[in-house]
């Protein structure tokens, strides 16, 4: 009977989760965007739009994963180690068209398999989700640099004219929004949602929670291969065994910018998507502004604890307002 | 299923050793009383089993390659665990706290490069080591306030700022073609002998010494342990709990720059990415130790234990002729295994205590397990 009217119930709460505004990310982009119009007028083509939405890609796809992660109330440092992994496998192994049949499915299932161990340990271990991913990647980073000990090699180039047209980047670029409209609008996602907002409430509503906990940590494996194979076949046409690292605290920072609470439970991917746009946007600020694009890294980790501190604000407001009222 | 309500329920209630040793005046009836607490039988059990696990890598090493053991071997290990431990002293403190500093290898680079371009010779080393200290406190109080103040997760605060620090450093050395040769003193610091005993150990020793001291025997540490168990109730304890949380970061700082200036006295160089390696040992060598990863148990005492076995390990590898690469695996391994380990052990004395003490906690949760 319980689970009769959970079943009901989590149909009504896919349309009530909360439509989170996206006004602030989207306010940033377009203030970003205007600075790099000003800085560099050619850059108000279609082409260079198309160009660094295709860059911004690998980004945004990592991030849609993570996304997820964070509303269930975690956080998936693998990401990291997964992109590094799959880069390395595409670069060593995948060099042409006709190992694709046997690598991808290769390089998804080590993702896949990489996310099952987060999530069984995250799940069943009971153990915090940072530091079970936190040894993962380590692994999977180990493991990168066992299978390409230096950056080179070369992936198939099969691959690179099927995703780097333009066509292919917008047709991606919605795919990545389709996707995750379908998952939020699935019980999955409903579940992952109620698991950010309260994991006990979430099991006594009948959801079936482990399932979903596990599930996410595979979504966001499954995520990182795929960004990981579209950042080694289309923008740097190579392989890195560190590929990955610099991705993780970009991740953290698309999403936390586009407004997705890290408590869990609040947030969506369309915030996390300008979010990534704003990062590639910055990036190319730093350069037309004529600073040395290490700058980026600063400016990366500058707005996401600048964001994290906007974000945590109205909570310490209303908090101390709750003391002195 | 079962382990995760047990565990969330036990998060809530308060565990406080070490306030309540000292309100037991009497020496008899506090050594009782601790030695009858499980969760602290357990945390001793822990860090001796650190000790009993490095001494039997060491063996072990030791009867592979006999040269493994000789002094002028052992010494250069123990200056690399000497940096280690600095880097994990603020960790200790950190993961003490329930948190987690990732900014830990930004710091150390940053003090490197900072002592080798202030202080080319002997002569501004005056100057240079206030600086650090300083900028140190700064990025110390930073991610600290935004922690404890603004409740932001320590994890995305202290990544976020190391990205700022790695990537400030890069911009100012032009990449890594921005190497500089330290001082002749920072050097010595690090590889200098007094009477056949580096001295970055002999250092070492001092700090484990204070370090031991402020956790056991100060309010700030007692105040940390009870934050990390449960900060709700140290708050109702009229613990300072933001002002404490926010100390821990500017220790780790601090500690991390101190480990920062030896890394680069042992290199002899600094660049812009030599701290990055201690971003997996620090947490590590920690967790080895027998810290709780959510706060609130552990010793730094374990964290010395924590810290030789990680060098121990990168003998025994060596040995074995692996790679970096094994290395990496080997330390993600280790992370995996200790936070289980410790997590377990933990989950299983609390068990036995909560039996001890009476039906109430248990009837919790079997409300709460009733219901799943």
């Amino acid at each position: 009977m319980k689970r009769a009217s959970a079943s009901t119930g989590w149909r009504k709460q896919a349309r009530l989760i909360s439509r989170r505004p996206v006004v602030l990310p989207i306010v940033l982009f377009a203030i970003g965007l205007l600075v790099m119009f000003h800085l560099q007028s050619r850059t108000e083509s279609g082409s260079f739009m198309i160009t660094m939405l295709q860059t911004s890609l690998p980004l945004m796809c990592v991030s849609l994963g993570q996304t997820a992660v964070i509303i269930s109330g975690g956080l998936d440092l693998s990401v990291a180690g997964v992109m590094s992994i799959t880069s390395a496998l595409a670069a060593s192994h995948m060099t042409g068209n006709g190992d694709m049949a046997v690598w991808l499915p290769i390089m998804f299932g080590t993702g896949a398999l990489a996310g099952l161990v987060n999530g069984l340990l995250v799940t069943f271990g009971g153990l915090p989700s940072f530091i079970v991913t936190l040894g993962t990647w380590s692994i999977l980073d180990g493991l990168a640099l066992e299978i390409l000990p230096t950056q080179g090699g070369s992936i198939a180039p099969g691959l690179e004219n099927l995703l780097g047209s333009n066509a292919a980047t917008i047709i991606i670029s919605i795919g990545l929004l389709a996707v995750w409209a379908v998952v939020r609008s699935t019980r999955f996602g409903v579940t992952v949602f109620s698991l950010g907002s309260g994991e006990g409430a979430a099991r006594q509503a009948g959801l079936h929670v482990n399932t979903a906990k596990v599930s996410v940590y595979v979504f966001s494996a499954l995520t990182a291969v795929g960004a990981g194979l579209f950042y080694s076949a289309v923008v740097t046409l190579s392989g890195s065994p560190t590929a990955g690292d610099p991705f993780l605290l970009q991740s953290f920072a698309a999403v936390v910018v586009g407004g997705t609470a890290l408590s869990g439970g609040k947030g969506g991917f369309l915030g996390t998507v300008f979010g990534a746009l704003l990062l590639s946007v910055i990036s190319q600020i730093v350069v037309f502004a004529g600073f040395q694009s290490y700058y980026s890294e600063l400016a990366y980790g500058a707005i996401l604890v600048i964001m994290v501190s906007v974000y945590s604000l109205p909570t310490l407001i209303a908090k101390s307002r709750r003391n002195t009222g | 299923m079962k382990s995760a309500v047990v565990s969330a329920d036990e998060e809530e209630r308060p565990e406080v050793p070490h306030v309540r040793r000292r309100r037991h005046g009497d020496g008899v009836l506090q050594a009782l009383s601790l030695v009858r607490d499980p969760a602290w039988r357990a945390r001793q059990a822990s860090i001796v089993f650190a000790y009993v696990l490095a001494l039997v890598m060491f063996v072990a090493i030791t009867i592979d390659s006999p040269g493994f053991a000789a002094w002028s071997h052992v010494s250069v290990v123990l200056e690399q665990a000497a940096i280690l431990g600095f880097a994990a002293i603020g960790e200790t403190f950190v993961i003490l706290g329930g948190g987690l500093d990732l900014s830990v290898p930004g710091m150390m680079s940053t003090a490197g490069i900072l002592v080798a371009r202030i202080a080319p010779s002997d002569g501004q080393l005056l100057k240079a080591i206030p600086v650090v200290l300083a900028i140190a406190v700064v990025v110390g109080c930073v991610n600290g306030l935004i922690v404890a103040y603004l409740r932001a997760p320590p994890l995305i605060v202290t990544l976020g700022m190391n990205s700022v620090l790695a990537g400030g450093l890069l911009a100012s050395t032009q990449g890594l073609a921005g190497i500089g040769t330290v001082a002749h003193g920072v050097a010595q610091f690090a590889v200098g002998r007094v009477g056949g005993i580096p001295v970055c150990l002999l250092a070492w020793v001092v700090a484990t010494g204070i370090v031991s001291w402020l956790l056991g025997r100060t309010g700030f540490g007692r105040s940390l342990y009870a934050v990390g168990s449960n900060r709700e109730a140290a708050a109702l304890a009229g613990v300072r709990v933001q002002r404490v949380e926010a100390m821990t970061y500017v220790v780790s700082a601090i500690g991390s720059a101190a480990a920062g200036i030896m890394l680069a006295g042992y290199l002899g160089q600094a660049y812009a990415d030599m701290g990055d390696g201690y971003l997996f040992t620090a947490i590590t060598a920690v967790l080895l130790g027998g810290a709780l990863i959510t706060g609130g148990s552990g010793h730094y005492v374990g964290t010395v234990a924590g810290a030789l076995m990680l060098l121990f390990l990168d003998g025994l590898l060596a040995v074995l002729n692996l790679g970096p690469a094994i290395l990496e695996i080997a330390y993600g391994c280790v992370i995996l295994v200790s936070v289980a380990g410790t997590t377990l052990m933990t989950r299983r004395s609390r068990r036995g205590d909560t039996q001890e003490r009476g039906a109430g906690d248990r009837s919790r949760e079997a409300e709460v397990e009733g219901s799943v």
